[in-house]
């Protein structure tokens, strides 16, 4: 059973269709990059996912739930947009962040107990960050601002992680080491993994399958069989096609 | 001036009962305020307070206590705001704009309308704390601590709305339900507010504790603390100088946080 089932999800704004017809289904243990251009719709794509915007038309499954019944939040790790950027001023310890993230698996009155801070602790040793818990958001760098909303994302030990553009404002070492760590959910816990990127080229070099979206899914499948795809070769011209593709294999050789 | 001392002040029942509903009010206004000031909805705390003005006159016109009838009114007015927002459109500011300036204009028709209540309708302008009944104290405590009790049971979801209001969806909070909750629990606290500072000054309540305890911020739990701390504070000195210096409560109050948020702000530059 897949653990992620889009079946002809459209959304509008307004009038306007921002998702058409879209259909894919992700494995657990899958690791999809999701690219198109700006305005494609990838975020909405994932906002959908999460039920954060309203589905026109379609169905979306969560672990076989369809999603307006679906309440095991705790399955599921987000990662917005320019949280790294944004939040800056707020007044929260790393820890109190990090804790937030454990409230989906809390009945009402919910509360943090001293029981979670073992999870707490836990998470942001995984992250190598926990030598900061006590320090405001603010205080921070980009690149340990970020890790702290992966651990918000990770603390509860989730099955699905959810990342839209993670990686946009921090430096290309912090990338890589993002990157690294995010493999090794994947592969060591089996974390099934979904990330925008408006880089495609740059998908290939982390992710095993690539979502293209425009308005709907142009491609869904294994990164090699985009390269290999004449549809996409009509698609997107033999010479971007190559291009990301030999991007791709020229950043693995490094 | 008045020549006495704080000791000889604070013997007085009038001072004490006061200090006590004062302070049960000043440390509603700081909690709620530190939520309101992080939202982006500092000036709600205006514009409910200018509806408390409309609603108090309607009270003194028909004949009800102001501060029982305010309360439902303005808790009418909350919704109707929150309405605006989500079903009419119209962005925050509007919509506080709109029920904040009928209010006034409610409040002085009906001033004009019964002229006999009117210096009554003008303490509530700019509050009269040192003429607080044991009745109206005894209702500000009880009313002080049914919302703060709501606010510790809900004090998770407020704070995880009030950083991000996706997170807190995911979290399977009702957001909306909690946005609705906590300008709810304003009209409560503005109407509270008017007895202490006056309707022109409720917002200095709601807003100066909570932005001088942000200078200092280590964490949420201990910005909150010094806001309270910092609220409750000026309440009582605000109150002693009132009295040491013969001016009106509600503004001395007000200035006193203003001094502390100052005193604050250049601690906080200088280090």
């Amino acid at each position: 059973m897949p653990i992620i089932s889009v079946k002809n999800l459209t959304v509008k704004y307004g009038d306007q269709e921002v998702l058409s017809g879209v259909s894919f289904d992700i494995e657990k243990g899958d690791y999809v990059g999701i690219a198109g251009q700006n305005g494609s719709g990838k975020t909405t794509l994932i906002r959908a996912l999460l039920g954060l915007v309203k589905v026109e038309k379609g169905e979306i499954y969560l672990d076989g739930i369809p999603l307006r019944k679906f309440n095991v939040w705790k399955k599921i790790g987000y990662l917005p947009q320019s949280m790294a950027l944004s939040n800056s001023l707020f007044p929260a310890s790393v820890k109190e962040i990090v804790a937030l993230g454990l409230l989906s698996e809390k009945a009402f009155p919910r509360r943090i107990v001293s029981g979670d801070d073992e999870k707490i602790i836990s998470t942001l040793q995984l992250l190598e960050i926990s030598d900061i818990k006590d320090k405001l958001i603010g205080e921070l760098s980009g690149g340990q601002r970020q890790r702290v909303f992966l651990a918000h994302a990770l603390v509860s030990d989730p099955e699905i992680l959810i990342l839209d553009e993670p990686t946009t404002a921090l430096d290309p070492e912090i990338r890589v080491i993002f990157f690294d760590i995010l493999n090794k959910l994947n592969k060591e816990r089996g974390v099934t993994i979904l990330l925008i990127s408006h880089d495609v080229g740059h998908i290939g070099n982390f992710a095993d399958k690539l979502l293209y979206i425009d308005k709907k899914a142009v491609f869904f499948g294994l990164f090699k069989n985009f390269c290999e795809s004449k549809e996409m070769e009509n698609y997107f011209g033999e010479h971007l096609q190559h291009f990301i593709c030999h991007q791709h294999g020229e950043e693995h050789k490094h | 001036m008045i020549n006495m001392n704080i000791l000889e002040i604070i013997q007085f029942a009038f001072v004490q009962k006061a200090f006590i509903a004062g302070s049960f009010v000043a440390l509603l206004c700081s909690v709620l305020g530190l939520f309101l000031v992080l939202q982006r909805l500092s000036l709600i705390g205006d514009g409910l307070a200018h509806v408390s003005f409309g609603a108090i006159a309607l009270g003194l016109f028909l004949g009800f206590y102001p501060v029982y009838f305010a309360i439902p009114v303005v808790i009418l007015a909350s919704v109707f705001i929150l309405k605006l927002v989500k079903k009419g459109k119209f962005s925050g500011d509007a919509a506080i704009g709109i029920v904040s300036s009928t209010g006034i204009a409610a409040g002085v028709v009906l001033a004009s309308l019964g002229s006999g209540f009117n210096v009554d309708l003008f303490s509530y302008l700019f509050g009269n704390i040192l003429a607080i009944s044991s009745m109206e104290m005894y209702f500000s405590i009880f009313l002080s601590l049914v919302v703060l009790v709501i606010i510790y049971l809900f004090y998770y979801d407020l704070f995880a709305i009030t950083f991000n209001e996706d997170y807190a969806k995911i979290a399977g909070i009702k957001a909306e339900l909690i946005n609705s909750l906590l300008v709810i629990l304003t009209a409560i606290t503005c109407v509270l507010a008017v007895k202490v500072v006056g309707v022109m000054l409720v917002s200095s309540l709601l807003i100066l504790p909570a932005v001088t305890a942000l200078q200092l911020k280590r964490s949420f739990k201990s910005t909150i603390f010094i806001s309270a701390i910092f609220s409750v504070m000026s309440v009582i000195i605000g109150i002693i100088f009132s009295i040491v210096l013969n001016i009106p409560a509600g503004a001395s109050i007000v200035l006193c946080n203003f001094l502390i948020f100052i005193l604050t702000f250049l601690f906080k530059r200088s280090s």
